[in-house]
């Protein structure tokens, strides 16, 4: 199977930052259970990711695989910070072909024999062909990017520190810290 | 509004039949009080039968005790296991709620009932399947009471096939404060047609089916009622936990946090969300008042979302806030999570300024009743008691009620500088408690005159 990276689906929405891709595939005959293991080992993966930086490079805020009709069927829903097509090159190498191949392998989409020889080109090809666009996607987070969420954590953590210092009235009743001061009562 | 039953008789859905529903369904407990909870096994159907025929004809009906100053009530209720005991049917114990065939017991992990919570340690005979019957008598003095407890006694007498398992007395102290000093079982919803107003006047008041089975409730449903319709109709299930209060353990953390007695009392009560008069810091937010607290035309009378969004009156996660956010902005509808509480305190009040534990058994007997138990009681105690998430706070827990590890806090909103109540000591124990079903008066005739 061959494909070039550059082609883009048009589909997906888009809310704020945030984009979606989902699609439809269904599950090789007797492949269930390696099917299973395989989702496993990919939520495993991002779940022990470690660093939020890593996670933030493959740009994906959730993932949902959802086995239907009888596990005969599969619906892979995803949200993705930014939009998915000019990134779908990067996600697919971030990830890296051997962790896609692992549960794409046991679709009857996926034809490719060889797993070995499939290119970053295969997957993306593979992804779109099954891509459905959703008819509505909302985000509560639509207008703000992970590192913003990280940071803004970072400094309230650092901010509620301060505050359970007893010093912390006087330091923060200087006239530059006003705004902090305002965000001191609760 | 009616709607046709199975059986093709038509039901009234919309107005209680208060001849019909216990009174220890409807009422408030009254205040002042004296009572008991009563535990009973039944050995023997046919005096167990007996037993149901008598109580048939004295529990009190909730249409007598419209004002709860004036009256004592006797209400009965069924464990599961009680219900089995009398011969129940298969097919109409399977008509009961889930949590209920289950019983507390059961339901100790959902609830949060662990380590010192944990069935294992419960009073027995509770959380076993020896308690099948619970009498509970509330009065409004000594008096009246004891009067109950001898039409109680009266039902029981001669009948050697029934074991009495446990009683646990119940009081108001002299001041009318439970174990910790504080005011309490000041706020209660008030029920569409129940003839009782509720106490805060901007809420709207639920419909029946929140606390009556076989009535339309909040969701636009039907409470579904155990099935015959003649046993489950005007039934409810009554909650009820012993849950012993450190009060010792409160007394010096408040000590520790404080540097005058005055700030002791009012951390104390931004925990509790009431000053000890009841006053509540909603309206009171810098001290108490007493005159507020005992007036009940206005000691109920607030709201939180427009005036105090934040917190900084009443903190967001006290006690009082949390059993009940009323329009405050939190995960889910209010509404659909109210309990009529009947709470009563017990054991020796800890006398005044001590600060070490006498070993003596005090708390409260905390007691609701709702028409569902998952929806209502194991909610409240679940997500709003031993979860944060709703408040957007998920690492803090009900500062009174929840089992608290060494992370657990709770923060006190204030201006220019919020504070954070550390290192939360475990207040309360569960020691021990059941789910009942309150039949209506006709199902207990019913019960007692099946021919198992
Ligand atoms: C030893 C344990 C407890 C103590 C000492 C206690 C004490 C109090 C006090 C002092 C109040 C404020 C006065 C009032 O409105 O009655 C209150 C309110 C309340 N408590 Fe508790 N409580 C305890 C356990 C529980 C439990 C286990 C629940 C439910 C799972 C609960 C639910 C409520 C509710 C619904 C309110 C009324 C809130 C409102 O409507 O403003 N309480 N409690």
């Amino acid at each position: 199977m061959t494909g070039t990276t550059s082609v883009k689906s048009g589909k997906g929405r888009v809310h704020g930052v945030v984009s979606e891709l989902s699609a439809l595939m269904t599950v090789k005959e007797g492949h269930i259970d390696e099917m299973k293991a395989a989702i496993k080992v990919f939520e495993d993966r991002l779940r022990d990711a470690g660093t939020k930086s890593t996670l933030q490079r493959i740009g994906l805020r959730s993932l949902r695989f959802v086995l239907f009709d009888d596990d005969h069927r599969l619906m892979w829903l995803t949200s993705f910070e930014s939009e998915w097509d000019p990134y779908v090159d990067d996600a697919v190498a971030l990830v890296g072909l051997p962790v896609w191949a692992d549960w794409l392998q046991h679709t009857n989409e996926f034809t490719i024999e060889d797993v070995d020889a499939a290119t970053n080109a295969d997957i993306k090809a593979f992804l779109q062909s099954g891509q459905i666009e959703a008819a509505g996607f909302w985000d509560y987070f639509g207008d703000v990017t992970q590192p913003q969420v990280t940071k803004a954590l970072r400094v309230d953590r650092a901010f509620q520190q301060v505050l359970d210092d007893p010093a912390a009235q006087e330091a923060l009743a200087h006239p530059a810290l006003a705004p902090l001061l305002q965000q001191a009562a609760d | 509004m009616t709607i046709t039953a199975p059986t093709g008789a038509s039901l009234n859905v919309t107005a209680l039949e208060l001849d019909d529903i216990q009174a220890g369904t409807l009422r408030p407990r009254p205040d002042p009080y004296a009572g008991a909870y009563l535990a009973l096994r039944i050995d023997d159907r046919r005096d167990g039968q007996e037993l149901v025929r008598r109580l048939a004809a004295v529990v009190s009906p909730a249409a007598e005790v419209l004002d709860p100053l004036a009256q004592a009530s006797l209400s009965v209720g069924f464990s599961f296991a009680g219900l089995q005991a009398l011969g129940v049917p298969q097919d109409s114990l399977d008509t009961f709620a889930p949590e209920f065939r289950q019983g507390m017991a059961a339901r100790a992990e959902e609830l949060g009932d662990v380590g010192p919570s944990a069935p294992a340690q419960w009073e027995r005979p509770l959380g076993s399947s020896d308690v099948h019957v619970v009498l509970v008598m509330l009065a409004p003095d000594v008096a009246r009471f004891e009067a109950t407890l001898a039409t109680a006694r009266a039902a029981l007498d001669r009948l050697p096939g029934i074991g009495r398992v446990w009683r646990q007395d119940v009081y108001s102290p002299h001041d009318g404060r439970n174990v910790l000093g504080f005011h309490d079982g000041i706020s209660q919803p008030g029920v569409e047609s129940s003839g009782v107003p509720g106490s805060n006047p901007h809420e709207a008041l639920l419909k029946p089916g929140e606390f009556v089975l076989g009535y339309l409730n909040e969701t636009g449903d039907v409470s579904p009622a155990p099935q015959p319709e003649v046993l489950g109709r005007n039934g409810s299930y009554l909650v009820f936990r012993k849950l012993y209060t450190d009060v010792a353990a409160f007394r010096r953390y408040f000590r520790e946090q404080a540097t005058s007695p005055a700030e002791e009392q009012a951390l104390a009560a931004k925990l509790i969300g009431r000053w000890p008069s009841g006053a509540p810091l909603a309206l009171a937010p810098d001290h108490d008042e007493p005159e507020l607290g005992a007036d009940p035309d206005r000691n109920n009378a607030f709201l939180y979302g427009a005036d105090d969004p934040q917190g900084l009156a009443c903190p967001v996660g006290s006690h009082a806030r949390r059993m009940n956010p009323r329009d405050a902005a939190v995960t889910g509808e209010v509404r659909l999570h109210r309990l009529i509480r009947r709470g009563a305190s017990y054991g020796p009040q800890l006398p005044e300024g001590i600060l070490d534990d006498d070993g003596g058994d005090r708390g409260l007997l905390f007691a609701a009743v709702n028409a569902n138990l998952a929806r209502q009681f194991e909610f409240v105690q679940a997500q709003w008691g031993n979860d944060g998430k709703f408040i957007g706070a998920p690492d803090e827990h009900d500062p009174l009620i929840a089992a608290h590890d060494e992370h657990d806090q709770l923060t006190v909103p204030h201006k220019p500088i919020r504070r954070r109540l550390k290192g939360l000591p475990t207040f309360v124990v569960n020691r021990g408690g059941e789910y009942c079903f309150q039949p209506g008066i006709r199902a207990l005739r019913w019960l007692g005159d099946r021919n198992t």
